[in-house]
């Protein structure tokens, strides 16, 4: 049976299917990468010493891809988001744009644009002149600047705004304003911080959907950030969970969602409970987990994740390997033959949505069927 | 409408009536006893009588256009001393201050603890042709011996300038310190050079600062006496003495009210002609987004 009830909307379909047991592997970057981050750290100064904002953060992002950074309060998002910027330099480590090195490089010399989680409009200049102004630092022909912005304003659905001022529009006209203000100079990259966080939902759920529709448009890569969930699975392409500014998981937000690769990305994605149990035994591809009462608890070996020391050598599937090194956090628990040895492993950590009214419906999906009769 | 809706309505007014009383005791009522005085005739010792002669303004005036021209000059040349020098230190301030700002900001204050008097009276003493500046200047033959910066007209616009240089700086620093600095980002993000961001945004956005600014500076300095009087000669008179010397020292009431008033006058077109040019409007939109 397959009892899938979730406090969070399933991710989109199509990410991967028909991969109900088996760790998916990571979709990769594509063919070009249009950011690559190897090895970023930054720590900031400040009065009682130094805060590490971001913890060695290796990514790559390809080309033309909707990618998330999805993660709580204060774990480096916005950090990250700002050194791809421009507007902080990472204290270690490279980031490549489109294969050129560019830490050092100030913000108006990169080919990327942002969209400030304030918006940051020019409140003494009307949409128009907003969204005309990179185009005018630029040295773009008057003319052509003409055409450009009134074409963006179109694509945002504000013609008839172009002479207001910001304090004149709504929040969800402002935040189309900033979105056309940056795409407009046809950036190679889009950066956006948290752009929906200060609407109301209803609102919010509608520009989740401009924001992809215009992405699939224009077709730039997007880098968005946010720490909701709801919105990085719905829509990104791949996303990275990060903690306390290292990244805990890599992957499609299908995979993130049925594969939490750590402890905290299980807690942090959906609603959760923990069981920690002994391993009873390993049936196939499945644990048995000691519940310490008559019920048998079951879990997909690869989806429950292993306590203790990690095997020395295991045979995983052609991708999974690179799933795993890109988020090299944990280890998922393994079909014991892949185990050298044919280890079981002692311990599990169940992670299962716990929804309102049923008392454990499963996110491992346990199967209920395969209940112990008491003896 | 029911009677508490109608006092739901006044309130506003009696709360504003302390004000209101205020001003007509200390503003309204001063202002047309001296203009009654000013369109009066005779001599402190004949007494004066109502008129309504307006030979005051035009006597004065032909009198001493000179000294109301040279104040309309010397407070525009303070003014625009003042923004120069004050709008790089409340930049400054703002934008570089830091953890430091507000101990800044008190040095800035800190002179006005100092009665106005005394600190123009100790530039006398610092410029004076024997004082701090000028003995080891001349014993080194730096310049000439009759070398001379007091009573000059230098000497009074630094004064001015001196004396009201916080009254730039202040209002230009608030309207610095409200610009969001992710505006600076954005402009740096959308490929604006550090000047083109200065040009386009920090500068229009700090606009309603530098008119607030203007006006507490320009006011004030054309229409002081203590830096001429300290600071001045004979040829650096300016209309705030001739009017206190009328007033206090000849004792012609009438003259001086009638000065007073082309003072008042000149400077209220002056800045009503400042605010149409700058589009006021404009500015206090900015001021309030
Ligand atoms: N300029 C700074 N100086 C000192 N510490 C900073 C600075 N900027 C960020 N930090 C610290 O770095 C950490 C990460 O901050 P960051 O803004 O990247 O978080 P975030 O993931 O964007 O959070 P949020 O979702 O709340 O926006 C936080 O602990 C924060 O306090
Ligand atoms: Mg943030």
């Amino acid at each position: 049976m397959d009892v899938q009830t979730a406090a969070v909307p399933p991710p989109r379909a199509g990410a991967a299917e028909g991969s109900e047991v088996s760790a998916e592997p990571a979709p990769s970057a594509g063919p070009g990468s249009a950011i690559e981050l190897v090895g970023i750290a930054k720590t900031f100064a400040s009065r009682r010493g130094t805060v590490a904002a971001v913890e060695r953060v290796d990514l790559v992002i390809g080309e033309g891809e909707f990618f998330s950074l999805l993660g709580p309060s204060g774990c480096g998002k916005t950090t990250t988001l700002r050194m791809i910027g421009g507007f902080e330099d990472p204290t270690e480590g490279q980031i490549l744009l489109h294969g050129k090195d560019v830490v050092g490089v100030p913000p108006n010399h990169r080919d990327v644009n942002m969209v400030f989680q304030s918006y940051a409009l020019f409140p003494h200049m009307s949409v128009f002149e907003n969204v005309a102004f990179g185009l005018r630092r630029k040295g773009v022909a008057k003319r052509d600047t003409e055409s450009r912005v009134r074409e963006m304003l179109e694509l945002v659905q504000l013609e008839g705004k172009a002479d207001r001022r910001p304090r004149e529009l709504s929040g969800g006209q402002q935040q189309r304003v900033a979105l056309a203000r940056a795409l407009v100079n046809r950036p190679r990259a889009l950066l956006l911080d948290e752009p929906l966080a200060a609407l109301d939902l209803k609102l919010r759920q509608a520009m989740q959907l401009e924001l992809k529709r215009i992405q699939r448009e224009v077709g730039i890569t997007f880098v968005f950030v946010t720490h909701d969930q709801n919105e990085a699975l719905t829509m990104s392409d791949r996303l990275v969970v990060m903690n306390a500014g290292r990244i805990e998981q890599l992957g499609s937000p299908r995979e993130v969602y049925e594969h939490p690769r750590t402890r905290f990305v299980a807690g942090f994605i959906g609603t959760s409970n923990f069981i920690r149990r002994p391993v009873r035994s390993m049936e196939g591809d499945v644990a048995v987990l000691d519940s310490g009462t008559d019920e048998r608890i079951v879990v997909p070996g690869a989806r429950g994740r292993r306590r203790g020391r990690t095997p020395r050598r295991r045979h995983g599937a052609p991708g999974e390997d690179r799933a795993d090194r890109a988020a090299a956090l944990g280890r998922p628990l393994r079909h014991p033959g892949a185990c050298r040895g044919g280890r079981v492993p002692r311990h599990v950590d169940a992670v299962r949505d716990a929804v309102a009214g049923r008392h454990l419906t499963d996110r491992v999906r346990a199967e209920r069927g395969r209940r112990h009769r008491p003896r | 409408m029911t009677r508490r809706r109608l006092r739901g309505r006044l309130t506003p007014y009696w709360l504003a009536l302390p004000g209101w009383l205020w001003l007509l005791i200390f503003f309204v009522i001063p202002t047309l006893v001296m203009l009654s005085l000013s369109t009066q005739s005779g001599s402190i010792e004949t007494g004066f009588r109502q008129t309504f002669d307006v030979a005051n303004y035009s006597q004065t005036w032909s009198q001493f256009h000179v000294q109301f021209i040279r104040s309309i000059v010397y407070g525009l040349i303070a003014t625009v001393l003042c923004l120069t020098i004050g709008y790089p230190v409340a930049y400054w301030i703002a934008f570089r201050g830091g953890a430091r700002k507000s101990s800044l900001l008190f040095l800035i204050l800190l002179p006005f603890f100092v009665s106005f008097v005394i600190r123009t009276q100790s530039w006398n003493f610092i410029l004076a042709d024997n004082g701090l500046l000028l003995t080891p200047l001349k014993s080194g033959h730096l310049v000439p011996q009759d070398f001379h910066i007091l009573a000059t007209s230098t000497a009074v616009v630094g004064g001015l300038a001196y004396n009201f240089l916080p009254f730039m700086i202040l209002p230009v620093y608030v309207a610095l310190e409200r610009i969001d600095p992710a505006l600076l980002e954005a402009s740096a993000d959308l490929y604006a050079s550090r000047t083109a961001a200065f040009l386009r945004v920090v500068f229009p956005l700090s606009l309603p600062g530098v008119f607030a600014g203007v006006l507490l500076t320009f006011v004030p300095a054309a229409s002081d006496y203590v830096n001429a009087s300290i600071l001045g000669g004979a040829k650096t008179t300016m209309i705030g003495n001739i009017i206190q010397t009328e007033y206090f020292t000849n004792l012609e009431y009438n003259k001086a009210a009638a000065l007073s008033f082309i003072l008042m006058a000149a400077l209220l077109i002056g800045v009503f002609a400042y605010a149409r040019a700058l589009g006021t409007e404009d500015v206090f939109e900015v001021a309030a987004g």
